[in-house]
């Protein structure tokens, strides 16, 4: 049965105090990177003539940068950074089908927030920044920090819809060239791992966050539940009881250690989340996997 | 017409295998509440929607069947409510354990004129009598309770209390007695078994009449023959025997003289013949007291006659009897002696001496002859054109319920219904709080 289904949280909406809190995320995120890089912290930066310090290796990258002294004195791998003049270029994939206007807060408006503060790391770390969603023009800002507003005016004008997710948004991504970073942002329930992973490169990391809604995480129990799947609006009723919801939470955690598996293969970032978590939680977690 | 339907009555012997009486059974629709407000719920209740992005999870699970979580479970708010609406139904009954409600009392008043003797010619079998009772008696079984009785009288008749179902025995109802004093006896609870409906005003009695056609037969006797009516004449058919008289004389003794020539003649004269062993058709039994003669000469007389002589003694009449004490004397200590003494059917003569009448003797046979046409029963064949008649169409009206007599128990009939209601409203409660919290 198909049929108009009335989503709980479909649109984006930042709050006043969302930029105080995007303010303290960046000054936090920069004090660890400080304690993690040391004074002398490496700006983000390719092969070039200017020698501007050392950053931690990541995986993928050519060999020939690694400083192979740095290695045996520290044990960790370090590569020697210069300074160029193109900049990082980061990419952030956000799912807004139907699906990710589940949940209070929905799930879109998290990965909205997560969205503008990976622009605003971004952009602070001279990266550019595109974003991209179905159906949408990609959204690329700078340097600038007037950007960030241009995000969040972007994501306020989004509303969850249409059964496009992250799986039908993967065949534009593959025609985009470079990009050293790959967030893709929604809950990856429209597509299997291997969609998203072939986008995987050589240099370029690959961070996969899942976010859910509570009841999707771990549905209460409340006796019989008539659920209807937002994208389609197909209805299916089952008993929520305790033994059934065991059943349910075991199937979910066999797709999510699928997908894990899968990351750890290709080398990628694979984290869940539920969509009432702070967004700089999540932000602050991606931070520090971020090599 | 038929007998009023006593719903409550039909509900209450329902209940009876229970053990249960109800006050008020006419709330028995009440108990329907409870149910309705659970198939109720069942048919609005509907399992909350929720709308996921996991519905693939959802639909792999291995139990999924379609609509099985349709089946919604009662939910507890209410189960309670279904309850407080249940006891509410019982304590608006009033339910009340056998033996707590005080037995009514009941009077049948049965009619035993000839008429109820005859048969009823309509449907089915047997007499008057016998048609009214039965309607009767099925009346009574749908209304009495198992412990209540029933009271049956009739004149002539001493009065019979026996359980419900039960019948006075033949003797008792043989119809050759008067018309009961039906106003006597209109009172709630009694019902008159007769065959047609008495005339007048009927405040509270009900009335079982048989009706029935006219009977033709013997309505009067005509020296040895019957007056015989039928089709609208009268016509005179000899009697295979001649009515009798008897004279029990104990032994030793006989009648004076001059009461047996007088019986001798008036018998002669009504062409009923004088016997002294049982025979058929014995209208008469002249009874001569038993014991020997006090030595005391009485004098006595009556209706213009006097006469003397002994007499032996007959003894004090039975309280309630039916008869009179015909002719007495002051002994010489002042005590009244009973010397004749007379009812339907039997004159019990004391005398053992009786002078020849003083004054007219004229006097002296018409008084003893009115005694002797008095005293004399009809025979059996033989119903006046009266009671042949027709008694109408069949009435059945149920009479008013008799009060129920306070009894000291019935204090613990309100409080089960306090009981029951205190109950009602916890419950009620409960399943308010519940429903407010769910």
């Amino acid at each position: 049965m198909r049929r108009a289904v009335e989503l709980p949280s479909p649109r984006v909406h930042f709050a006043p105090s969302f930029r105080a809190r995007l303010g303290r995320l960046l000054a936090l995120s920069a004090s660890r990177r400080e304690r993690s890089e040391g004074a002398g912290r490496a700006r983000l930066a390719g092969g070039g003539a200017e020698f501007l310090g050392y950053r931690p290796y990541r995986y993928g990258e050519d060999l020939r940068a690694l400083d192979w002294n740095l290695l045996a004195r520290l044990g960790r791998p370090y590569v020697r950074v210069s300074a160029r003049e193109a900049s990082e270029r980061w990419v952030v994939a956000l799912d807004a089908s139907a699906s990710m206007g589940v949940g209070r807060p929905g799930k879109l408006q998290l990965a909205a927030e997560v969205a503008v503060a990976l622009c605003a790391l971004g952009v602070r770390e001279r990266a550019t920044v595109t974003l991209h969603v179905h159906g949408a023009e990609p959204l690329c800002v700078g340097r600038r920090p007037p950007s960030v507003e241009a995000w969040m005016r972007a994501l306020e004008r989004l509303a969850a819809g249409g059964t496009q997710g992250l799986g039908g948004l993967a065949p534009a991504l593959a025609r985009v060239r470079g990009g050293g970073r790959w967030f893709f942002l929604g809950d990856l329930l429209d597509c299997e791992p291997e969609a998203l992973l072939r986008l995987s490169r050589p240099g370029r990391e690959l961070f996969l966050v899942r976010v859910l809604a509570r009841e999707e995480m771990s549905p209460a129990p409340v006796g019989a539940v008539r659920w209807i799947d937002a994208e389609s609006g197909t209805a299916l009723a089952r008993e929520a009881s305790t033994a059934t919801l065991g059943r349910y939470e075991r199937l979910l955690a066999e797709r999510l250690a699928r997908w894990d598996a899968a990351a750890l293969r290709a080398r990628a970032v694979h984290a869940c989340w539920t969509s009432d978590t702070p967004f700089e939680t999540l932000a602050l977690s991606l931070c520090a996997r971020m090599g | 017409m038929a007998a009023d339907a006593r719903p409550a009555a039909r509900v209450s012997s329902a209940l009876a295998w229970l053990g249960l009486d109800l006050a008020r059974p006419a709330a028995a629709w009440a108990l329907l509440l409870g149910p309705l407000l659970l198939l109720l719920v069942r048919v609005l209740a509907r399992p909350p929607q929720a709308v996921t992005g996991t519905l693939a999870l959802w639909r792999a699970l291995p139990e999924a069947r379609a609509g099985r979580a349709g089946h919604a479970r009662f939910p507890p708010w209410a189960l309670l409510a279904a309850l407080a609406l249940t006891l509410g139904a019982l304590a608006w009954l009033g339910p009340r354990p056998r033996g707590l409600r005080a037995p009514r009392a009941w009077t049948v008043v049965v009619d035993r004129s000839p008429s109820l003797g005859l048969p009823h010619a309509g449907e089915g079998q047997g007499t008057r009598l016998e048609r009214a009772l039965a309607a009767a008696e099925a009346w009574l079984a749908g209304t009495l309770e198992t412990d209540e009785t029933l009271r049956w009288v009739s004149p002539g008749r001493a009065p019979l209390v026996l359980a419900r179902g039960a019948r006075p025995p033949a003797g008792w109802l043989a119809c050759d007695g008067p018309e009961p004093d039906w106003s006597v006896f209109d009172a709630p609870g009694t019902l008159w078994v007769t065959d047609r409906e008495p005339p007048g005003a009927r405040r509270a009695a009900g009335v079982f009449a048989s009706g029935g056609p006219a009977v033709p037969g013997a309505i009067a006797l005509e020296g040895g023959a019957s007056v015989w009516w039928e089709a609208g004449r009268l016509a005179l058919r000899a009697r295979p025997v001649p009515p009798a008289v008897r004279v029990l004389e104990p032994e030793g003794a006989s009648l004076p003289e001059v009461l047996a020539r007088l019986l001798g003649a008036w018998c002669a004269a009504r062409g009923f013949a004088l016997v002294r062993a049982a025979a058929p058709d014995e209208l008469l039994e002249v009874a001569l007291a038993p014991g020997p003669p006090a030595p005391e000469e009485l004098r006595f007389g009556r209706d213009g006659w006097r006469s003397s002589g002994r007499a032996a003694a007959l003894g004090p009449r039975a309280e309630g009897s039916a008869g009179e004490d015909w002719l007495q004397a002051v002994a010489g200590d002042g005590a009244p002696r009973i010397l004749v003494r007379a009812r339907p059917g039997r004159i019990d003569v004391g005398l053992r001496e009786c002078a020849e009448p003083e004054g007219d003797p004229a006097a002296f046979a018409l008084s003893w002859a009115r005694l002797l046409e008095g005293s004399c029963r009809l025979p059996a064949d033989v119903v006046p054109l009266a009671e042949r008649a027709a008694a109408g169409a069949e009435r059945q009206v149920a009479p008013a319920l008799p009060a129920r007599p306070p009894d000291p128990r019935a204090a613990l009939g309100p409080a089960l219904d306090a009981g029951l209601a205190l109950a009602a409203g916890l419950a009620a409660a409960a399943a308010l709080l519940l429903r407010a919290r769910a």
